[in-house]
Formats: structure tokens, sequence, C-alpha cells
């Protein structure tokens, strides 16, 4: 290396180094750009879904363990189409419907949904209103006890809300959107009663209790009664007894 | 080579370094974006979350290089000029982690009722399990530590705090980069699909492990001949004079972690400490420019004779006795006090 080759911060850089700098940052500028190809490539995996469309719905009105809409049985829902409701961002639907227990209502919201999870986002109190058609409310059918492996994620991110809104990245997100009062469901390894995904629910049939933080986005095995009501599953879990992998 | 402290000032060769580094950072953000947007619907991720996993590996391969520099300039010299702006490096790195973080905030810990920051240091506390570890808190940890070196890292606060304490500061990247490996290992890297992270932040950790190894064997090999100079009592012979080209040095390790510098200018040859007083830099790696002794990674000064950094600066390194003995050198391993005047020692180049 001859005197001129010796680099000083200060001083004009020689040729050689100059070429050697121009080199070296071309090689910065490729690796750099050449990594961004492999890492942004990363998929989500975890199939489309729609966020956006307006809907429009009558059913029955039910609270508990979340609020939800039970729509009359057509030939799409033989059983009648049972929505999760949600509230704007990270906030359950709790505040709406107060007074509309086992009443029916007309719901004027907007649909995410993902696969056979689907949600109706309600931000105003007359996006949810009663309408004086008598009813002989909704029922629930036990279909016994059940032992059922799978995801726990929040119900609005998993339906679309964020993408993917399942995995560990996401745990703390779920976390804050349970702790909303958005309803935590199932997402199951494999269908059961050829759905798959339960809505989650204490075992009283209250909604579930803050422990559900622990066992978000990791797979559990959860133990307790399947109920069904519309065409929707809900899992009245024994929390004391779930198991994590 | 400052009377109160040196920043080391702007220059040609810094504004090239910043800005190829820009680009290689643009371009990588820019081309991040747009693969992980022009995915199939089903699945493509959210925009945000786009946006916060392109600033996160960009941070994350920033860290890598930026650790890998120093051991690579040890083993090579060819790589002296990307330590030069290191501090630059860090503290680009630092903006995108803080870009990454302002992401993360704005979208998982957002649209909630809870405050934001408390979302975020509340919302996971599965500390006990290895799965479900809210990392995040390590991607805190870390980015703390970046502000702070960040913050740091102007020469001022070299000044201010001595080049020992703010050495150790800033030895605490380490620890950030830890977290930063734990952080994604915990996080990102547990999807059960197979993503390009899984080989690339191996690969990147590994890299940096095995630069340091093989800096360090590289230290530990000058370290054992200075175990053999340092069982001689008195006088050292270091070599014959002629095997000093003009304008360069040897480096003659001391015990202590301590060396010294033997320069040839011309005809005559000087003993200084090899360690520069701006940032430890190794002096006898640098040359003499302009009848001073320059050091290889800022550049900072000194006369050969006294170990002074010429006026108006003050730096002083200690300088060292020299003897000849039959066309061989002899060094006093005794250090004189910063700035003594020592006579040159006259030996030709060429006998
Ligand atoms: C306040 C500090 C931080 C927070 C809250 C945070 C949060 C997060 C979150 C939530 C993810 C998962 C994103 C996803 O995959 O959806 C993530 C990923 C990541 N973070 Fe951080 N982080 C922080 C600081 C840092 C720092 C300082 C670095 C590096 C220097 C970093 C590097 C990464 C990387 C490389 C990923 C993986 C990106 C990928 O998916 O490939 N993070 N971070
Ligand atoms: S000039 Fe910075 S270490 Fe010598």
């Amino acid at each position: 290396m001859s005197r001129s080759d010796f680099f000083v911060g200060y001083l004009p850089a020689s040729r050689a180094l100059r070429r050697t700098a121009v080199i070296g940052a071309l090689t910065l500028c490729g690796a750099f750009a050449a990594l961004a190809i492999a890492l942004g490539r990363t998929p989500a995996d975890i199939g489309p879904s729609d966020y956006g469309d307006d809907i429009a719905a009558t059913g029955v009105f039910v609270a508990q363990p979340y609020p939800l809409l039970v729509t009359p049985p057509d030939a799409a829902h033989p059983r009648g189409r049972t929505l999760l409701l949600g509230g704007e961002g990270k906030r359950g639907a709790q505040d709406f419907g107060r007074d509309l227990e086992g009443r029916v209502a007309r719901l004027a919201g907007i649909l995410v949904r993902r696969g056979e999870i689907e949600m109706a986002l309600v931000s105003a109190a007359d996006q949810l209103q009663r309408v004086d058609t008598p009813t002989s409310g909704v029922q629930t059918t036990s279909l016994g006890r059940w032992r059922i492996t799978g995801e726990i994620c929040d119900g609005k991110c998993v339906a679309g809300g964020m993408r993917p809104g399942a995995g560990l990245a996401h745990k703390a997100c779920a976390n804050l959107c349970t702790s909303g009062g958005l309803p935590p469901v199932l997402v199951t390894a494999r269908p059961i009663e050829g759905r798959n995904y339960l809505l989650l629910a204490a075992r009283d049939g209250g909604a579930a209790p803050d422990a559900v933080a622990d066992l978000t986005a990791i797979p559990v095995t959860l133990e307790g009664e399947v109920m069904r009501l519309g065409d929707m599953l809900i899992l009245r879990a024994d929390w004391a007894t779930a198991r994590k992998f | 080579m400052s009377v109160a402290y040196t920043p080391v000032g702007w220059n040609a060769n810094k504004i090239f370094y910043d800005v190829a580094l820009g680009l290689a950072v643009a371009a990588y953000l820019w081309i991040f974006m747009a693969v992980a947007e022009g995915m199939a619907p089903g699945a493509r991720f959210d925009d945000a979350t786009i946006e916060m996993r392109a600033y996160g590996s960009c941070a994350f391969l920033m860290l890598s290089a930026i650790l890998c520099i120093g051991p690579l300039a040890r083993l090579d010299t060819r790589f002296l000029p990307v330590l030069y702006n290191r501090r630059h490096f860090g503290v680009m790195t630092c903006f995108v982690a803080i870009m990454h973080a302002r992401h993360v905030i704005a979208w998982y810990f957002a649209f909630s009722p809870v405050d934001p920051y408390v979302a975020l240091l509340s919302s996971n506390t599965s500390f006990a399990r290895l799965a479900g570890f809210p990392f995040e808190l390590l991607g805190v940890a870390a980015l703390l530590v970046l502000t702070l070196l960040a913050a740091t890292s102007h020469d001022f606060w070299l000044n201010f705090l001595t080049p020992p304490r703010w050495k150790a500061l800033h030895m605490s990247i380490y620890a950030a980069y830890a977290c930063v490996v734990a952080h994604v290992s915990l996080g990102a890297l547990l999807t059960p699909q197979w993503q390009a992270m899984h080989v690339v932040m191996p690969a990147c950790a590994l890299t940096v492990v095995a630069l340091h190894l093989a800096a360090a064997a590289r230290q530990a090999r000058l370290d054992r001949t200075a175990t053999m100079a340092n069982e001689a009592v008195g006088w050292i012979d270091v070599g014959e004079a002629s095997g000093i080209a003009d304008g360069r040095a040897i480096i003659v390790p001391l015990s202590d972690a301590e060396s010294v510098a033997i320069f040839r200018n011309g005809d005559a040859l000087g003993a200084i400490a090899n360690a520069c007083r701006h940032q430890n830099g190794p002096l006898g790696e640098g040359r003499i420019i302009d009848g001073c002794v320059t050091c290889p990674w800022h550049g900072f000064q000194y006369r050969l004779e006294d170990g002074c950094a010429p006026p108006p600066y003050t730096e002083k390194l200690a300088t060292y006795n020299l003897r000849s003995a039959n066309g061989w050198i002899q060094l006093d391993p005794r250090p004189n006090p910063p700035g003594t005047r020592v006579e040159p020692l006259h030996a030709p180049a060429r006998p």
C-alpha cells in the first residue's frame, strides 16, 4: 500500500481508495437489495379476508358471552346465521344493545370476514336498533363435553381486522383486543361439527376470564361443554384445565 | 488534537459514506415493501405490518453490519475506512429502529382505550414461557440502549465521560444486539411456516460471533509475543532497523495490553505509545503524514519526537527510549511521561 492508499478521513481520498469505496458501496447496496427481496417474500399464510362491505341484517340480539346477532334460518343458513358483533378499534360492542337482550334488532354495520369467521362492526347506537317484532328468542343446545386443540385469537383480527391476526407476533395485540371486550375465539386444528372455530366463554356462559391472556397465540387444548347457537359453536371451557404446549 | 474536545468534522469522505449508507437503507426499505405488497391477497400482510417488518429487519441487518466492522478492520486494514464513520452508521440504525417501534406502537398498540405505551408494557405478561414471552420488551430494551448510544455518540461525550468510560458505555451495544436476537427469535421466528429470516438471523449472529473470535485469536497471538518480550528484563530486541519502512511503523506488544509503535521518518526512528488518545486507534497501523504520525481511525496526529499533537491541539502520548546495538534496535519497555521529548535514533533506511 503506497502512502496515497492510506485513508485519512479528512484528506481527499486517492483514486485507488475512491474505487474501492465505490465498489464497497455498491456491494452494500446490492447485498441489502438481495436481502430485501428474500425477507420481503414472507407470506402471511392465513387466507384472504374481506374488510369493509356493508351488512344489514335483522335477528335476535344475545349479550352473553359476547354480543351476537342470530338471524332466522334461510337457504344459505339453515340454522340461522350467528354474527359476532364488535365495536370500533380494539373495543367490543358491549356499549350497544344494552336493552336488547333476547329482542329483535336491526343491524346496519360493516362486515369483516375470513372464511366462516364473520364479525359485524358497530360504532354508533343507531346501527343496532330495536324492532318491535315478537320473538320466541333463540335456542342454545348442548353438544356435550369436548376436548379441543387450536389457537386462541381475537375474533376481530383473525376475521381480517389485522393480517395475519394470528401467531405469536400478534399475541400482545390480541390480548389488548380481548381485554377491550372483543370476543376470543378458538381457531381449531381440525373441524368440529363442520366448523373451524368456536366462540369462547366462561363455564357459566359469561365472558371468558382474564386468564385467557396467558393462552392466546399458542397451541392450547381446552375442555368444556360445546353449545350451538344458530350456526355458531360456543365452548364453555373449564379454564383451570387448559393445557398449553 | 484539540484544545477542549475534538469533533471529527464533516468532510467529503463522510458525506460519501452517509450517502452510500442512506441509499442502501432506502433501497432495502423500498424493495422490501414492494415485494411484500406484491404478494397474493391471501398471503399478504397489512401495509402497517409490512412497514414494521421492513424497518425492523433493516435495523437488525444494520446492527449486525456495525458489529462486524470492528473485527474486520482488525483482521484486514482495508476495512478501516468503514470504521472511520461507524458512528453515523450507528445513529442511522437507531433512527430506523425508532421507525420500526413507531409503526408497532401505532398499529398493534393503538385503537384501544388503553394508552399505547401502557398497552405495550402491560398487554402480555406471559413471562414464564418462552413461546409467548413478551418479546416486545426485549425490543424496548434494545431501543433504549441504541438511543442512549446514539445520543452520546458525539465527541463531546467522549471527552466529557473520558474515553475508558465512554468505551465501557458503548460496549453495551453487545447487550442490545443480544436483546434484538432474542426479540426476533421469540417473536417473528416462532411462526411455524418457513421464512427467510429463519436463515438470515442465525447467519448474521454467527458471522458476528465468528469475526469476534477470529479477531480475538489474532490478538492472543500478539499477546503471546508480548509475554515473551516481557520476560526479558530491561531492553528488548525488536528487530533490524532496516525492517521498518519509511513513514511506517512496527508494533511491539508489551504487557497489560499496552503496545509501542516504532516509526521511521526518513533516517530517524522514534517510539510512542500505540493507542491513540482519541479512541484507542492503533497508531502503529497509521502513517507519517506531513511529518506527523497519523492515526488510521480518525486521523489524529502526533509528533514522533515527543508524542504531542501539534499545536493548538493538546493530546500527549507516552514516548519510549530506543538504542541501537549492532544494527539491531532495542526498546526500553518503561514509558516516559506523556509528552517527553526523546532524541530520535539515527538509523539510515538502507545501511
Ligand atoms: C420499542 C421497541 C420495539 C418494539 C415494541 C418492537 C416490536 C416488534 C413486534 C411487535 C414485532 C413483530 C412484527 C410482526 O411480525 O408482525 C417485531 C419484529 C421485529 N423487530 Fe422489533 N420491536 C422493537 C424494537 C426493535 C429493535 C430495536 C430492533 C432491531 C434493531 C427490532 C428488530 C425486529 C425484527 C428484525 C423483527 C422481525 C421482522 C420480521 O418479521 O422479519 N425491533 N418487533
Ligand atoms: S483518531 Fe480516532 S482513534 Fe485515533
